[in-house]
Formats: structure tokens, C-alpha cells, sequence
């Protein structure tokens, strides 16, 4: 980190009314993004949350190639939620061609997903924003303060890992999901032999539970518009309808009548905002405040223990939410395991047809939206594709502005930090290639800051 | 045991040197039995691969500001070594910083060894670039000689 303060022409910095504070080199967020905050007095001007990485142009090299590649070509965009690319595609291919995988099938599609919310979620709280709250620089600073609870995520990590390799073939970018289900489906006696390393894991999750709910919070809570997938009898995770707090209720395939995508200048990433303009919040925040019901009780005790209600509209104790979450993904993981029988084929047979559909899954860090156009040949017209990052940027702009705003005359230090922190509240996957964070603050005219 | 770690994305130019050099190494003469080789993407399964294992050689395409292809070689347990900072990294971790975890943790490997190779490309694409490519025989020499291979 570092500070710059313009100084007068005779090199005194001492009524300096502009302040520029730059960070660069931060670890902790996936992607490339900047922040700009300006401060006039102890009023927010301007926040803009920048970012400036490459587009990637999957939208435009998916035209023209045949529908059934796209789960695997998807999958390339992030090496943290790929299988939240298959499913996604997965779903609009299907609901486009009329197919439904229901059943077994589904349901291994439920446990290969947990496996990604498990390996994410465990590397997210401890390994990129736990070190806010405790004073770390890093990880590593955590690792010699507290290194069991270091070790405990990395084996999370690793269980979830292992899951993924067994249903999904690798542990990274799965090879194994396919249009119409699998290519293999696992012999019962391979997923038995994760229960031992996943009953451990449903110990170690529920005491990470207790861990970050020893963390100090600061007093902010955010009236987001929640937005999330909801399924009856379960905690979304492979699909749904989309609902919200403000009443919404819908089939996705509407999704247009209720929400645009708009291109603002300082973004590679296309905004996404409700018609009338009110940005929104996915994630684990919206899941949880929208699917509390269907929480076992397990999870439910958990949350309660850690001081949370049925909603929860502090952006930073999302590392709370995230940590029931990682108990539920595992708890889940056992239940599908342990009533697992191998499904008769390992596919249904789709055939490709004329047309266009949507497809939704819930990614650990929010809803993922796919929508192909496909010809009669099979081949992609048009594909839109909506990571929940891009859809929370204005979200994240506006909590930007409320920890800004709620301590406008705190230091430069201190304030930078504390946005760096929102960021890392909503689990930020800009995108999967470098990672550097610069954060301005520009501060006009009031009392200069220490 | 002991382990070379071959480090990076084959997928982003210079980046795969690591891979690439492990990998002419399975092809070549055969090693000793005790000496097991991997290729990784994302460094922090260092921690799993070696584990147990008594002296460790990664090969990782570095940035510091060398000639690209000037050849780095770092044993982690000289005082006051600065390592160039990997940076072509999955996930924000590179191996100085996932070294910098095991040795916080208890877990960093009795010798630890860097041969790092200046990178000039890290885009996407495959293939080295000339001057990388023309380091893949010194550091193949360099890491036989840190295991006396």
C-alpha cells in the first residue's frame, strides 16, 4: 500500500485538499479492478468501482460453435466456479432442447456442485477475508497467528476438491458434466470412500462457523434489493425460480421484463440493474435471506448460535452466512452420498433444436445466468452470460459509499482499508487471470485527514 | 523423497517453462526412484504435493526485471534472500508466497529450491519465447545438479 499526497509548489504538504491514496499489488480479490472514491468535505461525490480487465468475448466466440460445447467452454471463464459454468449451460441447453435430468442424475449434479461451494467458500473465508478482521496483511500473517484454523480451511479445501474430482473428473475445470447429464457416473463404493474426510469436514465447518462469529463487525446494515434462485424443498444451488425481497417471483426465461444490462464507461463488465434502475445483490446473502426455510436444522442452529437471524443485511458478516453455507454444502454432500444409487445410464439423450432459453445455477458467490440462441444445426447464434460480480458492481458501488459516508473523517488508512474489506465482503471474481486491486480515494476540501 | 514441481499455465506463453521442463525430464533418462516430478497450475497444492518429501525443486517462470531467460536460482533457507515475485499466478499466490504459508504453518520441506526462469510473455497462447526457451537446458542442468541428479 501505498499514499501519495500532492503537495503545494514548494513541496509542503500541509494544506493539501486532495488526497489520492493508491493500493496496489492486493491479493485478496480475483481480477483486475480499481476503485475511485472522492470525497468532498465529509460528502461522497463519486464511487466507481473500475474494471479495467481485457473482455474475455466468450459471448462472441460461442457464436458458431455447436450448443454442446458450451458447458466445457464456459467453464474456462473462472478456475474458482467452473461448475458453475456447466450448470448454468447445462440447464439453458436442456430447457431449450425440452430435456429434463431429474432423479440420480440430478441429484449427482447437486454433489458436484457442493464440492465448488465447499473448495470456495473454505478459501474465501479464511485465505482471502478473515486476515480483514483479525489485522492481517495476509494469510500467512494468519498462518502464524492462528495456523489450525489456516489448516482447517486447507483441508476443507481439499475435501471439496476431492469431491469434485470424483463426480467431475478433476478437481479443476471438470471434464465429466455433459448435455443430458454425465459422460461417467462414480460406483457408490467411490463416493463412499469420501464420508470419513466429509464427516470430518461437517465438524471442521461448523467450527469455523463459531471462529468467524468471534470476529468484531462493524454496525452497517444495507437495504439491498436480494435477489436469488428459490426451489421448493431445498437450498437453491443447480437452479430455481428467481425471487426477491422486493417481491419478485419469476420463471428466468422473463428475466428481461424485470432486469437490463447496461454498459458504463469505467467498466469492462457489463452492469446489470433492475428496469427501473434500483441495482440489486446476489450471493450468499440473498440465498440465505431468501431460503432460509429450507435450511436443515443443522445450519439453522448453526446460524442461530452465531447470532444470526433468518436475514441478514450486514454486508460483513457474509463471512458468517458463508461459513453456514460451508456447513450445509458439506451436510448436503453427505445426504446425496449416502443416498446415492448410480443412476440406470449416465446421460439422457438430447437433441439439439432451434431456439432460445435461459439457464441458472447459484455460483458461491451468486446467481449465474446463461441464455442461449441456438440455429437447427445445433450451433450457437447468440449466448449472453451473467456472472453475479458483474450484476453486484452497483451494489457494491453503494456499500462503498454507506462505509464511506458512515465515517467520513476517519483516516485515509483506515478508510482504505475499510473499503477493501466491503470489496471482499461480496467475494469479487473480476476474472481468473492477475490480480491487482489500486484503490483512490481522492478527498476535496474538510478537515485533511491523518 | 524428493519432488521437482514444475509450476505454471501452459496455456499463458512463458508461464508453462515449468511444466514444459518437468516434462522433458519424464521423457528423458529415467530418474532415480525416489525422485517423483509433477506439474501444477495453482501453487497451493505445494502443500500436498510435498508433503514428506525431504528436498523440493520447483521451476517457475519469475519476473524481476532480468533479461528474459537470465536463469534464478534461490534456496529458500538463505538469510535475507528476496524472491522475484512470481506473477502469473491462478489465485493471487505465487510460490514465494506459498512457501512464505508452509514455513508458517510447520510445513515447508527440510530443502526448498527455486529455479526460476525470466519470463518476457505471459499472454495467452502456447510456447515459449526465444530466449525462454533457449534457458531450458541450463535449467534442467541446474536442477540435476541441485538434487545430484
Amino acid at each position: 500500500m501505498s499514499v501519495s499526497e500532492p503537495t503545494t509548489p514548494n513541496g509542503a504538504a500541509e494544506s493539501r485538499r486532495t488526497r489520492i491514496l493508491a493500493v496496489d499489488a492486493l491479493a485478496r480479490v480475483e481480477g483486475e479492478g480499481a476503485l475511485r472514491v472522492v470525497l468532498d468535505g465529509d460528502v461522497v461525490t463519486e464511487v466507481a468501482l473500475r474494471i479495467y480487465e481485457p473482455p474475455r468475448f466468450f459471448e462472441g466466440f460461442l457464436q458458431g460453435r455447436h450448443a454442446f460445447e458450451a458447458p466445457d467452454l464456459t467453464s474456462r471463464i473462472c478456475g474458482i466456479c467452473p461448475i458453475a459454468y456447466q450448470t448454468s449451460a447445462v440447464n439453458a441447453l436442456e430447457s431449450l432442447c425440452g430435456a429434463t435430468v431429474d432423479g440420480p442424475l440430478r441429484d449427482l449434479r447437486r454433489l458436484l456442485y457442493c464440492g465448488e461451494w465447499i473448495e470456495s467458500h473454505a478459501l474465501h473465508i479464511a485465505m482471502l477475508h478473515a486476515p480483514d478482521f483479525l489485522g492481517c496483511h495476509s494469510v500467512i500473517e494468519l498462518a502464524e497467528r492462528d495456523p489450525h484454523a489456516v489448516q482447517r480451511s486447507l483441508r476443507l479445501k481439499k475435501a471439496g476438491n476431492q469431491l469434485a474430482r470424483v463426480v467431475g473428473g478433476r478437481e479443476i475445470h471438470p471434464i465429466n458434466l455433459r448435455v443430458g447429464g454425465f459422460y461417467r457416473v462414480p460406483q457408490p463404493s467411490e463416493l463412499h470412500a469420501l464420508t470419513e474426510e466429509l464427516t470430518w469436514a461437517r465438524d471442521a465447518a461448523l467450527d469455523t462457523v463459531r471462529w468467524v462469529a468471534g470476529f468484531d463487525f462493524p454496525d452497517l446494515e444495507r437495504d439491498w434489493e436480494l435477489v436469488s434462485l428459490r426451489h421448493p424443498g431445498e437450498y437453491p444451488i443447480t437452479g430455481g425460480r428467481l425471487v426477491s425481497t422486493g417481491g419478485l417471483d419469476i420463471d428466468i426465461e422473463e428475466f428481461d421484463a424485470h432486469f437490463a444490462e447496461l454498459q458504463v464507461p469505467h467498466s469492462t463488465a457489463l452492469h446489470c440493474r433492475r428496469l427501473d434502475g434500483r441495482p440489486y445483490l446476489t450471493g450468499p446473502l440473498a440465498r440465505y435471506a431468501l431460503n432460509f426455510h429450507e435450511l436443515p436444522d443443522l445450519d439453522k442452529e448453526a446460524a442461530r448460535d452465531a447470532g444470526l437471524g433468518p436475514v441478514c443485511r450486514n454486508p460483513f458478516k457474509s463471512i458468517i452466512v458463508r461459513a453456514v453455507e460451508l456447513v450445509f454444502a458439506v451436510d448436503e454432500a453427505l445426504a446425496l452420498i449416502a443416498r446415492y444409487t448410480p443412476p440406470p445410464r449416465p446421460a439422457v439423450e438430447v437433441v439439439p433444436r432451434a431456439g432460445a432459453a435461459w439457464g441458472a445455477s447459484e455460483a458461491p458467490r451468486g446467481t449465474l445466468l446463461h441464455r442461449y440462441e441456438i440455429g437447427a444445426d445445433g450451433l450457437i447464434r447468440s449466448a449472453r452470460i451473467l456472472p453475479p460480480t458483474a450484476q453486484n458492481q452497483a451494489s457494491l458501488e453503494d456499500d462503498l459509499r454507506a462505509v464511506v459516508s458512515a465515517s467520513p473523517r476517519e483516516s485515509v488508512a483506515a478508510l482504505t482499508h475499510r473499503c477493501e474489506h466491503a470489496i471482499r465482503n461480496h467475494d469479487p471474481c473480476i476474472s481468473c487471470a492477475t490480480h491487482f486491486l489500486r484503490l483512490e480515494l481522492e478527498h476535496r476540501g474538510g478537515e485533511p485527514c491523518a | 523423497m524428493r519432488l521437482i514441481v514444475g509450476l505454471g499455465n501452459p496455456s499463458r506463453r512463458d508461464d508453462g517453462f515449468g511444466p514444459r521442463l518437468v516434462h522433458a525430464l519424464e521423457e528423458g533418462t529415467a530418474l532415480p526412484s525416489d525422485v517423483r516430478t509433477t506439474a501444477l497450475v495453482d501453487p497451493l497444492d505445494l502443500l500436498e504435493q510435498w508433503r514428506a518429501c525431504d528436498a523440493v525443486v520447483i521451476v517457475d517462470a519469475v519476473s524481476s526485471g532480468a533479461p528474459p531467460g537470465t536463469l534464478h536460482h534461490i534456496l529458500w533457507d538463505e538469510p535475507g534472500v528476496v524472491c522475484p515475485r512470481a506473477v502469473v499466478s491462478s489465485h493471487g499466490m505465487g510460490a514465494p508466497e506459498v512457501a512464505a504459508l508452509a514455513r508458517a504453518l510447520g510445513e515447508l520441506p527440510p530443502r526448498l529450491e527455486l529455479i526460476g526462469v525470466e519470463g518476457a510473455d505471459f499472454g495467452d497462447g502456447e510456447g515459449l519465447t526465444p530466449p525462454v526457451e533457449a534457458a531450458l537446458g541450463p535449467a534442467t542442468r541446474a536442477v540435476r545438479n541441485a538434487l545430484g541428479l
